[in-house]
């Protein structure tokens, strides 16, 4: 947690220059950094098509036609419905948690970590990777669905105005 | 050069409203740069529920009958280990006491974990969100009034559903979401919510309430028999029953207790199980929704697996689905401070809720004899208990007809009780209710009849009568 302050400040003395905010030195609120960079949130919705497991829609958001490729994204969104399918799966495996669970009167939920918990964690991992390479590089952030409650995928499009080359 | 400035930008630490801790653990290193602990999310839940453990445990804002529920099972299983099974271990085998106590584990665990656990609480819309669906909808932009309610339709394995729009949590609901008013959340594949456990039953608790609900006849089933038998060895050699139960004076109120209970239980388990056959939930058996009454002809449920053992397995050992409202994580300082702005009065009504612990049992009470009508029922068991007490001398078969009589009177209590706590959906929905408590009353009220001109003894019959038109009073109330 410090050491993302830290990176934080970094960013603040290189767009000081052209919002001519004073460089704060000490840690300071992620409202005043946030007003200048975010630009706007695109929400990508639910798709129920095939029930109610998880999956979002495919269709390339027009607010991002100037920022990521096309096939990029949705093959970001296909791994993701692809990774929540494997959570939700109906197979031998889970069958055979959900049973043991039953036998020992669902303490082992207590215990173990649920095979939708371990998913969980690779879509995390998957996100926080995409963000880094191709995302981020392009001024745009994925959130992780699980902190909306799996009900959209947020994509936050920051302004670049102090980095005003080559877009 | 310049470019480098976003790589070098922590994707977690960028100024997005969530919180920077890892959703499923809630990191304490967060506290440690903050000159006050930050808070909990469960703290400034905007949702009716009551929370314990710091967060651990999860409750709807009033527990119900549940202190009811788990006293009833507690005092039936110890009466039962203590008067019962010395004497069956003695004169039969030592399996009753370990299959007793087996079932009686598994259903306090059951139950407990159905009442604490969070049923699929969907956590509310951020701003950001709401705005952006109400963009979407709002194309005159005018909101100076609330307009009609919104739906969306959508298409699901060739069926088409329609996702309403809620206005407390401001978002489509997904398909089989549903807001609970008690509560005051949007549930998850919600199917109902349970008073005798204290909270709602959705996607996530439903195979906890179910396992509780089967585990529960087999134990109430199983323990009716164990007594049974008891007082049968008991009262050989021409010794009577009364002698018997004049030994074994707990035995008495165990075999009251599991006579009521048993067939309502039974009952339950038998109407979750077709429902879980046929993966639908409570809400929709009772509105109808796909079995063609509000429908068109072609309407067939859209998530059944058309396949008993898959649906069955899909809804009782498919993989567990995580909370969603992540109650132990920690909101960022600056995350309160906006949540305090947005809704001041949430952070009251935590400290609110911790005053009202105390009050909870006359919350129940209130609960329970609140509604017009009910106090009337209510008070007709309470004498009808004393009198049935007083009456130890009197012989067998009368004993048979007070006892259905009490179950009566149990039946239309909880009848009551149900459709005054679930008004909205049960009396709105009476002609099509698909529940076995009618047919089952209906049952009970001609084998009454019946015993009434047989009855030898007139004060019975007079009883006996009273009791069909108390019964038809109670059931007039819950049409009217």
């Amino acid at each position: 947690m410090v050491q993302d302050w830290r990176k934080l400040e970094v960013v603040d003395r290189c767009v000081a220059d052209s919002y001519e905010t004073p460089t704060m030195a000490e840690t300071h609120s992620l409202q005043d950094l946030q007003q200048p960079a975010v630009s706007s949130k695109v929400f990508v919705q639910r798709d129920y098509s095939s029930g109610t497991i998880c999956k979002f829609q495919t269709k390339f958001p027009s607010e991002l036609e100037s920022r990521v490729d096309k096939q990029q994204f949705e093959e970001t969104i296909q791994t993701l419905n692809n990774l929540y399918a494997e959570a939700e799966k109906l197979g031998g495996k889970s069958y055979l948690e959900g049973c043991l669970a039953c036998l020992t009167a669902y303490t082992i939920f207590l215990c173990m970590e649920t095979h939708y918990e371990k998913v969980l964690k690779k879509i995390a991992r998957y996100i926080k990777d995409q963000n880094e390479k191709i995302y981020a590089p392009r001024g745009l952030l994925l959130t992780d669905p699980i902190e909306r409650g799996l009900r959209v995928v947020e994509i936050t499009i920051f302004e670049d105005r102090s980095i005003g080359s080559g877009r | 050069m310049k470019n480098c400035d976003y790589q070098q930008i922590d994707p977690q630490a960028l100024p997005t409203p969530t919180p920077t801790p890892p959703p499923h653990q809630g990191e304490p290193r967060a506290g440690e740069d903050k000159p006050k602990t930050p808070k909990r999310k469960w703290e400034v839940f905007p949702g009716k529920n009551r929370f314990y453990c710091d967060g651990r445990i999860i409750v709807a804002r009033q527990s119900g009958v549940l202190p009811l529920t788990l006293g009833l099972i507690l005092v039936t299983s110890g009466l039962f280990f203590i008067f019962d099974c010395p004497f069956l271990v003695k004169h039969l085998t030592s399996c009753i006491p370990v299959i007793g106590g087996v079932l009686f584990v598994f259903v306090v665990i059951t139950l407990l974990q159905t009442s604490f656990s969070d049923p699929g609480i969907l956590p509310r819309a951020t701003p950001d969100e709401a705005a952006d669906i109400e963009k979407q909808i709002d194309q005159t932009g005018n909101t100076s009034y609330r307009p009609p309610p919104r739906t969306k339709e959508v298409l699901i394995n060739q069926q088409v559903v329609k996702l309403k729009y809620c206005f407390t949590c401001k978002m489509f609901r997904p398909p089989r979401t549903s807001h609970c008013s008690l509560c005051d959340n949007c549930v998850e594949r919600f199917d109902h919510h349970c008073p005798w456990v204290g909270n709602c039953v959705g996607k996530r608790n439903y195979r906890f309430f179910y396992t509780f609900i089967v585990s529960l006849s087999f134990l109430t089933a199983f323990i009716f028999g164990c007594v049974t038998t008891h007082l049968a060895l008991r009262a050989q050699g021409g010794k009577g029953l009364v002698f018997a139960l004049q030994e074994s004076p707990g035995s008495a109120v165990e075999l009251v207790i599991c006579f009521f209970s048993v067939w309502s239980i039974l009952g339950l388990s038998g109407f979750h199980t077709y429902l879980v056959a046929s993966n639908l939930t409570t809400n929709e058996d009772i509105k109808g929704s796909w079995s063609g009454k509000s429908g068109g002809e072609d309407v067939t449920n859209p998530y059944s697996h058309k396949n008993i053992f898959i649906n069955c397995c899909s809804v009782l050992c498919g993989p567990m689905p995580p909370s969603l409202i992540d109650r132990r994580g920690f909101l960022p300082a600056d995350e309160s401070a906006q949540t305090g702005a947005a809704d001041i009065e949430l952070p009251t009504l935590a400290v609110k809720n911790e005053a009202n612990v105390f009050l909870y049992p006359l919350d129940t009470l209130v609960t329970l004899s609140g509604a017009v009508g009910f106090q009337l029922p209510a008070i007709i068991i309470i004498i009808l208990i004393i009198i049935t007490v007083s009456t130890t001398f009197v012989p067998l078969h009368v004993y048979i007809h007070v006892l259905y009589e009490l179950y009566i009177y149990f039946f239309m209590f909880l009848y009551i009780m149900c459709c005054k706590i679930d008004l909205a959906i049960i009396v709105g929905n009476l002609i099509n209710i698909n529940s076995l408590y009618i047919p089952s009353c209906v049952f009970i009220y001609f084998t009454v009849f019946i015993s009434l001109f047989h009855s030898q003894t007139v004060l019975v019959s007079i009883r006996s009568f009273c009791v069909c038109g108390c019964a038809c009073v109670c059931v007039c109330v819950c049409v009217c």
